[in-house]
């Protein structure tokens, strides 16, 4: 008896030894090109050309290696973005994974058409995370961009990423918000915009912000200035400086602003007229005066600072005319009616980019200057140009 | 066979929590958006009702499996028929359960081994712990095994919490109603409702008095997890995001990244899933076995395993997709039929005739 137990154990050891091997998926990694970066871009016939970025591995690592040389590019063009990487797959030796990619750029020609067709893939695929930079490239091709080297990285990828982070924002939460804002009813998405400087040695700028509407066309480029004024308004910036000019004077004064803060009230009467009321807060330190005002004067301070807040809500103002224009809601305003007026927001989302452009909108600048450094008047001007 | 109390809290724990986060709360998510928790909340409640109910039955015949005491109740024929709806259940139940199981290393990890390989493997590991351990076997690893799947799910709440914004949760309520946040918590119950499968375990407790706090307890702290599992989702993916992924749980395990080197922890969670999918497996494996055998008057079970297990891994391969399978299962069969007549219905059935028959039987039983 404890002999034919025995036996079917043993009989049951190997059939299990057979089928736990798991040849079928085995992934060698030198068997594998990593895909660091992935470009798109929409060629004249209307088809994608799908480009990506390998790092060479021989090369990784050694920091004797001339910058450039670690990296190479490749293209595929296809009608879908699962077929142009096929089609650039027959250009590789070794198998692609798509697995550590952490940057994606698409071409402004693709922006203009259209993103829904292309955006699926990256959300379906088991192996890639959600978790993934994505930006516009404006005035070239993303596959141009991902053949530019850049002297500061190892992978060129991490440049893309780097930059954009560098801007103060968490770039790998990109696609997320995207496809959040796109899915949702009340916002539409933006993309950081990134363009090439050929003749630069940094070869890259963080150019400013696309903005899509509904069906997920480019439909609007903000600058730097303007996409942090709409990030602002979001309660998602953190800092930024300020330029004063004194009417009275020459020079300006420079205030950078911390502790940013953002209130949006609404309201909805029964005509389903909207009114939106920004309030902006933030605590100043002066940075710099190139004016002839002596800043250890009380009226004086508060005098930058009643210009420096009108100034501020003007151009405030500007943007959201600019935005509310296009009719795409990127600045939460639609988020904010519907919290505050969950009842109403059920009629009123049927038709929410029509409210948008309508509403009136009033902005108040609330920055207060709480530190002028260490000087009060200019120190390189002389006694006789100061006023007090 | 004998089980004790704390192994009865771990097998109802690691039984219900891990499918219930994974699939509930996006079904949830479908009907009732940033409401998705308050569904899941009323699906917890409408649980621990079930709980209260099958518990209470299953306590007048403390010594006795549901199939043993459906007869007492309504005598040997009637109370046959009445477990033939089990029967389909337990085999229908116990292939989904494969198949999802091999569906998920399937989509996480291994996208070029056949299905069946997965499954195989897992069966016979499941035929292994029944055949060779038994009640007491499934119990001891459910013992093991538990608390590990519940350090992950909190670690994993921990990790994922750096991103959240809890604005995604309002307006509370008022944008879905109450039509939809009961409609959003029908998959939740039907999740839940596995616990119906427990009727055949009570009967071998140690402490049978035990029996309805422990399932209570365990059953109330899987629906507070899941109930902040469905809260943290939101949070992190907004409510629109949610309804329209496979698992978002899962996805929300794929987004952990925190200081930029703790990342990738999603393995973790295949782990617990397959920790609790081996657990869920052998327990209704186990359940099926005996209870036919019961049913059939077979001396011995085990025998029966070398039938029940290879209809488990025929019908398992039967669906041809691999992702939409589980949310076909619980719109099809749980809901319409299942929840109403195996969860609900016959459990009540049997105890308002058990109570209207009232303590005649329940003496006779004891003078057994």
């Amino acid at each position: 008896m404890s002999q034919i137990k025995l036996g079917w154990r043993w009989m049951t050891l190997i059939i299990l030894v057979l089928l736990i091997t798991g040849c079928w998926d085995r992934r060698e990694l030198n068997n594998q090109a990593l895909i660091f970066a992935w470009g798109m871009d929409l060629k004249d016939d209307g088809s994608y050309l799908a480009s990506a970025q390998f790092p060479i591995p021989r090369e990784l690592g050694d920091s004797e290696t001339a910058a450039g040389k670690s990296s190479f590019t490749i293209t595929g063009s296809g009608n879908s973005v699962y077929e142009a990487a096929k089609d650039l797959q027959t250009k590789v030796s070794r198998a692609w994974f798509a697995g550590h990619r952490r940057v994606i750029l698409i071409g402004d020609k693709l922006a203009k058409k259209g993103l829904s067709n292309i955006i699926d893939e990256y959300s379906r695929n088991p192996i890639v995370r959600l978790r993934t930079d994505i930006l516009i490239v404006k005035g070239s091709t993303a596959a141009e961009l991902l053949s530019l080297s850049y002297p500061l990285e190892q992978v060129p990828a991490n440049a893309f990423f780097r930059i954009h982070e560098a801007a103060g924002t968490t770039p790998d939460l990109t696609l997320l918000k995207f496809l959040m804002a796109n899915a949702s009813e009340e916002s539409c998405p933006v993309l950081p915009v990134i363009t090439a400087q050929f003749d630069s040695n940094s070869k890259l700028k963080l150019w400013g912000t696309a903005v899509f509407n509904k069906e997920t066309k480019l439909v609007n480029y903000l600058t730097l200035k303007k996409g942090m004024i709409v990030q602002w308004v979001k309660g998602e910036l953190d800092g930024a400086i300020r330029t004063v000019k004194i009417p009275s004077e020459e020079g300006n004064i420079v205030v950078e602003i911390n502790h940013l803060s953002t209130k949006i009230q609404t309201s909805a009467d029964e005509n389903d007229n909207i009114r939106i009321r920004v309030v902006l807060g933030a605590k100043g330190v002066l940075r710099e005066n190139n004016t002839h005002l002596d800043l250890f004067q009380t009226k004086n301070i508060t005098m930058v600072k009643e210009y420096m807040n009108n100034q501020t809500s003007t151009e405030v103002k500007r943007v959201i005319k600019e935005i509310q224009a296009h009719g795409t809601d990127i600045l939460g305003f639609g988020v904010a009616v519907h919290r505050q007026h969950p009842q109403q927001w059920k009629e009123l989302k049927k038709e929410w980019p029509q409210h948008f452009q309508q509403a009136k909108v009033e902005v108040v600048v609330k920055i207060n200057l709480e530190e002028s450094g260490m000087t009060g008047p200019s120190i390189g001007q002389k006694k006789s140009e100061i006023r007090s | 066979m004998q089980i004790s109390g704390k192994q009865l809290f771990w097998l109802v724990f690691s039984i219900e929590i891990v499918l219930t986060m994974l699939y509930a709360v996006s079904a949830a998510a479908i009907e009732a958006n940033q409401d998705a928790w308050i569904s899941m909340l009323l699906a917890g409640l409408m649980g621990l009702g079930i709980v209260f109910l099958i518990v209470r039955l299953s306590m007048r015949y403390p010594q006795q499996t549901f199939v043993q005491y459906s007869q007492t109740i309504l005598g040997k024929w009637a109370g046959k028929i009445v477990i033939i709806p089990y029967f389909v259940m337990w085999v229908y139940l116990n292939s989904m359960v494969l198949r999802n199981s091999a569906d998920f290393v399937y989509l996480t990890l291994f996208t070029k081994t056949p299905l069946y390989v997965i499954m195989v493997t897992l069966l016979i590991l499941v035929i292994y712990v029944i055949a060779a351990g038994g009640l007491a076997g499934i119990a001891r690893c459910g013992e093991l095994m538990g608390p590990i799947i519940l350090v992950v799910i909190l670690g994993t709440c921990l990790l994922s919490s750096n991103h959240l914004d809890w604005h995604h949760l309002t307006p509370v309520f008022i944008d879905s109603g109450w039509k939809h946040i009961m409609k959003g918590s029908i998959s939740g119950v039907a999740f839940y409702g596995d616990i119906i499968m427990f009727t055949m375990i009570f009967a071998f407790m140690s402490n049978s008095k035990q029996a309805l706090s422990i399932t209570m307890w365990g059953m109330a702290l899987t629906a507070v997890l899941v109930v902040v599992a469905s809260m943290m989702v939101i949070m992190t993916f907004g409510p629109i995001l949610p309804a329209r992924m496979w698992a978002p749980f899962f996805g929300m395990t794929r987004f952990i990244s925190v200081l930029g080197f703790i990342q990738n922890v999603d393995i973790l969670f295949v782990i617990i899933w397959l920790f609790s999918a081996f657990i869920k497996l052998s327990l209704f494996l186990f359940i099926a076995v005996y209870g036919t055998a019961q049913w059939l008057n077979i001396k011995n079970w085990r025998m029966l395993i070398w039938l029940m297990a290879p209809i488990t891994l025929v019908l398992a391969l039967l669906p041809q997709n691999a992702t939409a399978p589980i949310k076909e299962y619980v719109q099809q069969m749980w809901i319409p039929y299942v929840i109403p007549i195996n969860v609900i219905g016959i459990p009540l059935l049997l105890w308002i005739v058990s109570v209207m028959r009232g303590q005649s039987i329940q003496r006779k039983d004891e003078s057994n």
